[in-house]
C-alpha cells in the first residue's frame, strides 16, 4: 500500500471527484440497464451506459489502477459490440452487466479506503464478459424469446430518458436531480458534467454547520427584537426589521440547502426490484411519481431503510406469481407504485401494490398462534385492526421464511424507525387488490414549532406536533373541575375521561405552589393515547431550535432535546411519549391492546362508550358504563358511620348511602353487611360511585378502580352473577359488565324498606 | 533534569484541585442555569454557552463535599473531554502553575470512593497538595467504580505527564 501511495500523492482530491463521479455514473447505470432491458433497441441509454464504463476505464488507467481498468475493458468490449448492433441485449447479459456494477463498486470501495485497487481480479466476470462478448452474433434473435425482460420495464424510468434526443442524457433539468449522490458517498453532490457550472459539491458537514449558525442567528435576532420592544430609535426599529426578514430568508434558504429530492433514494428502487423479481420468479415493474419531492438531508437517510424494506416486502409478498396472477385475472405482470407529495407541512409517501393483499384471517390466526390477541377477542376486531398488527414486534405474514423478508423482524423495526424521525405509518388492504402504505413525515427536524410552557418557574417546550388543544378550567366551581380515581386525576372532557398528570410531579419540581384557581392542560396524544399535562402557565407558541441533549442525560427519557429561548435561556424540550411512559400512561405490554380498544371505538363510535374498570372485593373485574355514574368520591374509612344495618356517610348536606359493589352481585340479600366489617384500617379511602336513584345519591364502594377504556359494552358472554348484564373481554381479559337497571332497581327497593336515607337524615 | 507540566487549578472546599491546561476550554463567572429535573443530583443545570447547550456539573457534589452555602457563586471551569464539553462548578479559580514531574506521586491507595475513582495523583506543592482530577470519571455520571478504571486513568496519564516541557 505503501509503495502505491507514492505516485498517488497529491492526487487524492482528484481520486475523490473520480470516485464521486463514478458513483453518480453507476447508480444511473443501474437504472440505465434495468430499462435498457425492458426496451433493449434504446440506442440512447446503450450510449449512456457506453459512456459510463468507458470514462472510468480511462481514468483509472491514468491512476495506474490497472484490475479496475482490466474489469471495465472487458465490460466496454461488450458494451462496444452491443452497441455495434452486432449483439441484442438479453436478460443474461444484462445481469452480467449488473455484476460489473457491483464489481466496479466494490472497487471503488476498496480505493476509496485502500487507494488501491485491491486484489480481486473477478476473474469468472471478466471471464463470462468475453464469452459473452465472443459468442455469435446471432444472438440478437433472443430478444423476443426473453419472457420476462420486455415485461419487466419501469416505464417511469424509461420515461425518464426516452424523449431526451441529445446524446447526452444528463443535460436535461429535471434530470439534474437524479444524478444526486449515491448514500455511501457523502462527498458527492448532484450534477455531474453539464451541470458542473451550475453546481458545487459542498461538505455535508459544512452545511450542517451553517444550520447551526443559522438557528444561532435566529436565536439572535428574536432576542434583539424582544428588546426593540423597550427602544424609541426609529434608526434601531428599522435595522431591526430588517434584521428580521433578512434572517427570515437566511434561515428559509439554509433550510433549502439540505433539501435532497426523495429520488436520492428511489433511484435504487428500479434495480432493487428487477433483481429481487427475477429472484422470486415474479414480473414486477415499478411506477414512481413526485420524485423530485424534496425533504431534509438527515430525514432522507432515515427514511432509506424503512422505504426499501416496504419495497422488497411489496415484490416478496405482496406481488403473486405470474401464473397465479392470471388465475385471478389480473395482468402477469405486478406493478409497484411510489408516490410522494408535500401536502400540510409535511410529505407523504404512499408505497403500493397490486398483488395478493394481506390474508387478515390467516393474519388474525397467526396474531392468536403468536398470543397477541385472544381468540375471544380475535373474532371483535376489524380487519383494518388485524391488519395494524403488522407493525407488532415478531409478526410476519410470509409463509416461510425467505432470504429477502418473512423473519418476523421488519414492520415494527419500520414503524419504529419512522415513528423516530416524527414519522407516521398506515396501511390499507384489500385483498388480490393489493395494499397500500402511506408514510407521513414532517418537512424537517432542526426547526420546529414549539408550545412554552412553565411549570415552577421552569420553562419547558412541548413540539406543536403532539398537541391537541389546551384547556384553561377554574377549579374553585366544584363538579367542574378535576376528578380523582384511586389518587389518579382524571378530567371530563367532552364525556370522555382525560387522564391528567401534573408536570411538577413527574419532574418533581417541588411544591411552591402558587394557590392557583386556574389550570391550565395542555391535551397531548402520544402513540394514540390521549393525556392532560397540567403545567403551570402557557407562554408562547414560536419557533424552536432542537438541540440535542449530551449523553450524559440521554438517559432520561421525558426530555427530547434543549432549546434557547428568546431571552437566551436554555429550556428542556418534553418527549411526549416519554413523558406519557414515565407517567405509566403508557406500558410496553399494556400499548397493543389499548391500540385497538382506542382504534375501534374510533370507527364505531355509536357502539362505544367509556367504561370504569374496577375491581371488586372478592377478586372480579367488572366494567360500569362512565355515563351512568354520576361523580366519583373517596371517602376515609373512618368517616363511614352506622345506621341500623345500612353504612352511610355525611356527603355534602346528604346522608350518602353505600353499597358493596359485591352485595349487588349476588343473591340479593334482605340484610347488606356494613362496609366497615372489612379488614381494612380507618385511614384508608374507599372508592364510591355516586349514582342517582328517584332523586336520592347512592354510593356503589368498588375495591378498586383499575382503567377507563373506550369499549363496546356489548355483551359476549352470558350473565355469570346477578346483577350483571354478561361478560366482556377488556385489554384481553375477562370482565363482566355491571347492570345499572338492577341496581336501581336494587336501590328502590332499599329505599321503600324504611324510607329513603337521604330524605329521613339516617333513618 | 526534571520535566514539567502546566496544570490548571481551582479551589473547592479548602482543596486545590488541577487539570490539564489543555483539557480547559475556558473560564467563566456564575451562568443562569436551567434546572434539569430527574437528572443525577451533581447535575446541576443547563448552561448557554454562546448557543451551545453545556452540562454544568457541580464538582462539590460530585466529589460528594458540602453544598456550597451562602451568597457565593460558583465559577465554571469549561472543560472538554472526548468531545463532549462539560462544565465544572467549583468555588474559585486558581493560576495556571507550572508543576515538576518530580514533585508527582499517585494517589493514596486509601483514598476511598468517589475519591478513590476521582483523583488520580498529587503534585506536592511547597505549601500544599496539588489533587489531579480524573475528567473522564468525573463527567462519566454513570458511576462505573472500580479500581481498575482508575488504574488504567494512571498509567494513561502518567506517561502523559513526561510529554509535556
Amino acid at each position: 500500500m505503501a509503495e502505491q501511495d507514492n505516485p498517488l500523492e497529491g492526487m487524492e482530491e482528484i481520486i475523490e471527484e473520480f470516485l464521486a463521479e463514478s458513483a453518480e455514473g453507476l447508480d444511473q447505470m443501474d437504472n440505465d440497464l434495468v430499462a435498457l432491458e425492458a426496451d433493449p433497441d434504446n440506442r440512447e441509454l446503450l450510449a449512456n451506459i457506453f459512456r459510463t464504463i468507458h470514462s472510468i476505464k480511462g481514468t483509472c488507467g491514468f491512476f495506474g489502477f490497472s484490475r479496475l481498468e482490466s474489469v471495465s475493458h472487458a465490460g466496454e468490449n461488450l458494451l462496444s459490440r452491443l452497441r455495434g448492433g452486432e449483439l441484442a441485449l438479453t436478460q443474461e447479459i444484462a445481469t452480467v452487466l449488473l455484476n460489473l456494477v457491483d464489481a466496479i463498486r466494490e472497487m471503488l470501495a476498496t480505493i476509496e479506503s485502500t487507494s488501491t485497487d485491491g486484489d480481486n481480479v473477478y476473474a469468472d466476470l471478466v471471464e463470462t464478459l468475453t464469452n459473452l462478448t465472443n459468442s455469435p452474433a446471432d444472438s440478437a434473435d433472443n430478444t423476443t424469446d426473453q419472457a420476462e425482460s420486455p415485461t419487466a420495464k419501469p416505464p417511469v424510468a424509461q420515461g425518464e430518458t426516452v424523449p431526451q434526443t441529445s446524446t447526452n442524457a444528463q443535460q436535461s433539468p429535471p434530470d439534474i436531480p437524479e444524478q444526486a449522490e449515491s448514500h455511501h458517498d457523502p462527498t458527492t453532490s448532484r450534477g455531474t458534467l453539464s451541470a458542473a457550472d451550475s453546481a458545487i459539491r459542498v461538505d455535508v458537514d459544512v452545511l450542517d454547520n451553517l444550520m447551526n449558525l443559522v438557528g444561532e442567528l435566529v436565536l439572535a435576532r428574536n432576542q434583539i427584537l424582544a428588546h426593540q420592544v423597550t427602544q424609541q430609535d426609529p434608526l434601531f426599529t428599522s435595522a431591526c426589521q430588517r434584521l428580521n426578514l433578512i434572517t427570515g430568508e437566511l434561515q428559509q434558504d439554509v433550510i433549502k440547502t439540505r433539501m435532497q429530492p426523495i429520488n436520492t433514494i428511489w433511484n435504487k428502487f428500479p434495480r432493487v426490484v428487477r433483481d429481487l423479481a427475477k429472484h422470486c420468479g415474479k414480473q414486477v415493474r415499478i411506477e414512481m411519481e413526485g420524485k423530485e419531492t424534496e425533504l431534509d438531508k438527515s430525514l432522507i437517510e432515515a427514511m432509506k431503510d424503512p422505504l426499501t424494506h416496504l419495497i422488497r416486502n411489496a415484490v416478496d409478498h405482496g406481488i403473486e406469481p405470474p401464473d397465479e396472477r392470471i388465475a385471478k385475472g389480473k395482468s402477469a405482470e405486478g406493478r409497484v407504485s411510489l408516490t410522494a407529495q408535500h401536502g400540510g407541512g409535511q410529505v407523504i409517501i404512499e408505497i403500493a401494490d397490486d398483488g395478493a393483499g394481506i390474508n387478515v384471517e390467516q393474519l388474525r390466526e397467526k396474531a392468536i398462534a403468536l398470543g397477541m390477541i385472544t381468540t375471544t377477542q380475535a373474532p371483535q376486531m376489524q380487519d383494518r385492526d388485524i391488519c395494524r398488527l403488522i407493525f407488532a414486534p415478531g409478526m410476519t405474514t410470509a409463509k416461510t421464511v425467505t432470504n429477502i423478508s418473512g423473519r418476523g423482524v421488519g414492520m415494527d423495526v419500520v414503524r419504529a424507525n419512522l415513528e423516530r424521525i416524527g414519522g407516521f405509518i398506515e396501511l390499507e388492504s384489500a385483498r388480490d387488490r393489493g395494499s397500500k402504505f402511506r408514510i407521513q413525515l414532517p418537512l424537517t427536524l432542526a426547526i420546529v414549532p414549539a408550545l412554552l410552557v412553565r411549570s415552577r418557574n421552569e420553562h419547558f417546550a412541548i413540539p406543536q406536533g403532539s398537541i391537541l388543544e389546551l384547556i384553561r378550567i377554574e377549579t374553585g366551581a366544584p363538579g367542574s373541575g378535576i376528578e380523582s380515581i384511586h389518587e389518579v386525576p382524571v378530567f371530563r372532557l367532552r364525556g370522555m375521561l382525560l387522564p391528567l398528570i401534573y408536570l411538577h410531579e413527574e419532574l418533581k419540581l417541588g411544591d411552591v405552589h402558587p394557590s392557583d384557581e386556574i389550570l391550565n392542560i395542555v391535551v397531548l396524544q402520544a402513540d394514540k393515547k390521549k393525556f392532560g399535562l397540567v403545567v403551570d402557565t402557557i407562554e408562547d407558541s414560536t419557533e424552536i431550535v432542537v438541540k440535542p441533549l449530551s449523553d450524559i442525560l440521554k438517559a432520561l427519557p421525558v426530555y427530547a432535546g434543549a432549546t434557547i429561548t428568546g431571552s437566551g435561556h436554555v429550556a428542556l424540550i418534553l418527549d411526549v411519549l416519554g413523558l406519557a411512559k414515565h407517567a405509566k400512561l403508557l406500558s410496553e405490554t399494556h400499548e397493543p391492546s389499548s391500540d385497538i380498544d382506542a382504534s375501534s371505538s374510533q370507527q364505531d363510535n355509536e357502539d362505544c362508550q367509556p367504561l370504569i374498570i374496577a375491581s371488586t372485593l372478592d377478586g372480579g373485574r367488572i366494567a360500569i358504563p362512565v355515563e351512568s355514574v354520576v361523580r366519583l368520591e373517596e371517602f376515609k374509612r373512618a368517616f363511614l358511620e352506622h345506621t341500623g344495618n345500612r353504612t352511610v356517610v355525611q356527603y355534602g348536606r346528604e346522608i350518602l348511602p353505600l353499597i358493596e359493589l359485591t352485595e349487588l352481585l349476588r343473591e340479593r340479600r334482605r340484610k347488606p353487611r356494613p362496609i366497615a366489617n372489612h379488614h381494612k384500617s380507618a385511614n384508608e379511602v374507599v372508592h364510591a360511585l355516586i349514582y342517582a336513584v328517584d332523586g336520592c345519591s347512592v354510593g356503589v364502594v368498588v375495591d378498586r378502580i383499575q382503567d377507563i377504556v373506550e369499549h363496546n359494552p356489548s355483551t359476549r358472554g352470558p350473565p355469570t352473577r346477578k346483577g350483571t348484564l354478561g361478560t366482556i373481554v377488556v385489554n384481553g381479559k375477562i370482565t363482566e359488565v355491571f347492570d345499572v337497571a338492577a341496581l336501581r332497581r336494587e336501590v328502590t327497593a332499599l329505599h321503600k324498606q324504611p324510607k329513603c336515607a337521604a330524605g329521613a337524615g339516617g333513618g | 533534569m526534571s520535566t514539567s507540566r502546566q496544570v490548571c487549578t481551582f479551589i473547592l472546599d479548602g482543596y486545590l484541585i488541577g487539570l490539564n491546561t489543555q483539557d480547559v476550554r475556558e473560564v467563566l463567572r456564575s451562568q443562569d442555569m436551567t434546572r434539569v429535573p430527574l437528572a443525577p443530583t451533581a447535575v446541576s443545570g443547563l448552561i448557554n454557552l454562546r448557543g451551545e447547550i453545556v452540562i454544568a456539573i457541580d464538582l462539590r457534589l460530585r466529589l460528594e463535599l458540602d453544598p456550597r452555602t451562602g451568597d457565593h457563586l460558583p465559577m465554571n471551569v469549561v472543560v472538554t473531554n472526548n468531545g463532549v464539553t462539560v462544565s465544572l462548578l467549583v468555588d474559585e479559580i486558581g493560576d495556571v502553575i507550572d508543576v515538576s514531574e518530580d514533585t508527582y506521586e499517585p494517589a493514596p491507595e486509601h483514598l476511598e470512593g468517589v475519591w478513590h475513582d476521582l483523583i488520580y495523583g498529587t503534585y506536592k506543592l511547597e505549601d500544599r497538595l496539588l489533587l489531579m482530577l480524573d475528567l473522564a470519571e468525573t463527567i462519566d455520571l454513570a458511576d462505573t467504580t472500580g479500581r481498575e478504571t482508575t488504574a488504567v486513568a494512571n498509567t494513561i496519564a502518567q506517561p502523559h505527564c513526561g510529554d509535556n516541557p
